[in-house]
């Protein structure tokens, strides 16, 4: 038997955002972008931060920003859990500029001060992810 | 006898009362609404969580890990108490304090010694009186907990797990079964205890696992405890309305009880009054 739809659940700790059967499925995986598609092996996986895109009926759904987690890929659907999964409308552009700039800033401004380099790398990330989700980001690339 | 202006001061101070205890039972049940559907929107996320992380550690048989392995040199554990900042919520906080204690003196017994979180000013004022040695106390956990806050709260506990001279770290908090039903539970949160035996089955052998098994344990582990302590704040924070609902129903009726006694004591004192009154009247015609 072929499956034609992967049933998916994304959840974030505090709600579930989108359940229900999808024919494909976007994933930043940490070693890369991956999509899944039906019949997929059994697997399980880490996030990174990015945008998780879904296509359902042969249409594209609206992307989902995460922060980074897991997907449980099993012989009956696929799991996805993110600490912050966040849809298009929910995204504070003015906020996540904010958060880049701040990230820019740690990372170009004063290198004498001990800072954290991979988080404010994983920061601006995030940032950069929101950004190109609500599209603002277009003009600047 | 008492005076009958005092009866009256009576009654109008525990109508009072009972107009309080009333209004906290209306926020408490709209609280307890709300907490109620928290915790069953966190149980997806949470079930979902625990059982991939039961498969990774099936795969991931004897690979070493710092949050699963387990130490016995110290003989001491890190407790957390989870507790409520307020009161009058029936018995929940001293029904709590009552099973940490009975916890804590049956570890002693195997020589065991704790050092105390507390998460919720009782539990604070709490581990004071009995003076266990409190080393962090904080307040409004379950003052509708985000999970951003339970992240900043287990990461915390975490790495005084990793870097202390602990054990183990337990939790103990009042697990919600229904608005009932509210039990004080201990829960062993560090090392963590995987459900299924980390021997690897057959079937796990085929799951693949990306990037490695011994990039991702450590962290999926990380993130079940985080998880875990999300579902213990909102659990907790469920408990809390739920007994106090409750408390302050029985305290309503009690309330409305005690008036009805009291106007009755009330009237008879009136009758009584009037009684006699009559009688001086009438003796005192008879006498001219």
């Amino acid at each position: 038997m072929t499956q034609t739809e992967l049933n998916i659940k994304i959840l974030s700790p505090e709600r579930i955002l989108y359940q229900g059967p999808v024919q494909s499925l976007g994933l930043p995986g940490v070693n890369g972008y991956m999509t899944l598609l039906p019949g997929h092996a059994v697997m399980v996986a880490q996030l990174d931060s990015g945008l998780v895109a879904m296509s359902v009926n042969g249409k594209a759904e609206p992307s989902l920003f995460i922060s980074g987690g897991f997907v449980d890929v099993s012989a009956t659907g696929v799991t996805v859990m993110a600490d912050v999964i966040e849809k298009l409308a929910e995204i504070d552009v003015e906020r996540v500029k904010k958060s880049q700039t701040r990230a820019d800033e740690r990372l170009l401004g004063n290198k004498s001060t001990a800072i954290d380099v991979p988080r404010a790398l994983r920061a601006k990330k995030r940032a950069e992810h929101r950004i190109e989700l609500t599209g603002a980001g277009k003009s600047a690339h | 006898m008492a005076n009958l202006k005092d009866i009256k001061r009576r009654i109008v101070s525990v109508k009072n009362t009972q107009k309080i205890t009333h209004a906290m039972r209306l926020v408490s049940s709209a609280k307890f609404a709300r907490a109620n559907q928290a915790v069953i929107a966190a149980r997806p996320y949470n079930d979902g969580f625990e059982r991939m992380v039961d498969k990774i550690v099936a795969v991931a048989g004897d690979t070493p890990a710092r949050l699963t392995e387990k130490r016995g040199q110290h003989k001491k554990q890190l407790l957390v108490l989870v507790s409520t900042d307020r009161g009058l919520c029936g018995g929940l906080n001293s029904g709590l304090f009552k099973a940490a204690s009975r916890f804590v003196k049956e570890q002693a017994e195997a020589g065991i010694t704790f050092d105390t979180v507390a998460w919720g000013r009782r539990a604070g004022m709490f581990s004071r009186k009995v003076k266990w040695n409190l080393l962090l106390e904080r307040e409004k956990v379950t003052d509708k907990p985000k999970y951003a806050l339970a992240k900043q709260l287990a990461e915390q506990v975490v790495t005084m797990y990793l870097d202390g001279a602990y054990d183990g770290v337990q939790i103990a908090f009042v697990e919600y079964k229904s608005a009932l039903s509210q039990v004080p539970t201990v829960k062993q949160v560090l090392p963590v205890l995987p459900k299924v035996t980390s021997k690897p089955t057959e079937s796990s052998a085929h799951i693949l696992i990306e990037p490695v098994v011994s990039e991702i344990l450590e962290p999926a582990l990380a993130r079940l405890i985080v998880a875990q302590t999300f579902r213990i704040l909102l659990e907790a924070t469920a408990s809390e309305h739920a007994a106090r609902m409750t408390a302050m129903d029985s305290a309503t009726k009690n309330a409305k009880e005690v008036v009805r006694k009291l106007t009755l004591q009330y009237n008879r004192g009136r009758q009584a009054a009037i009684t006699r009154e009559l009688i001086e009247i009438t003796s005192g015609a008879q006498a001219v």
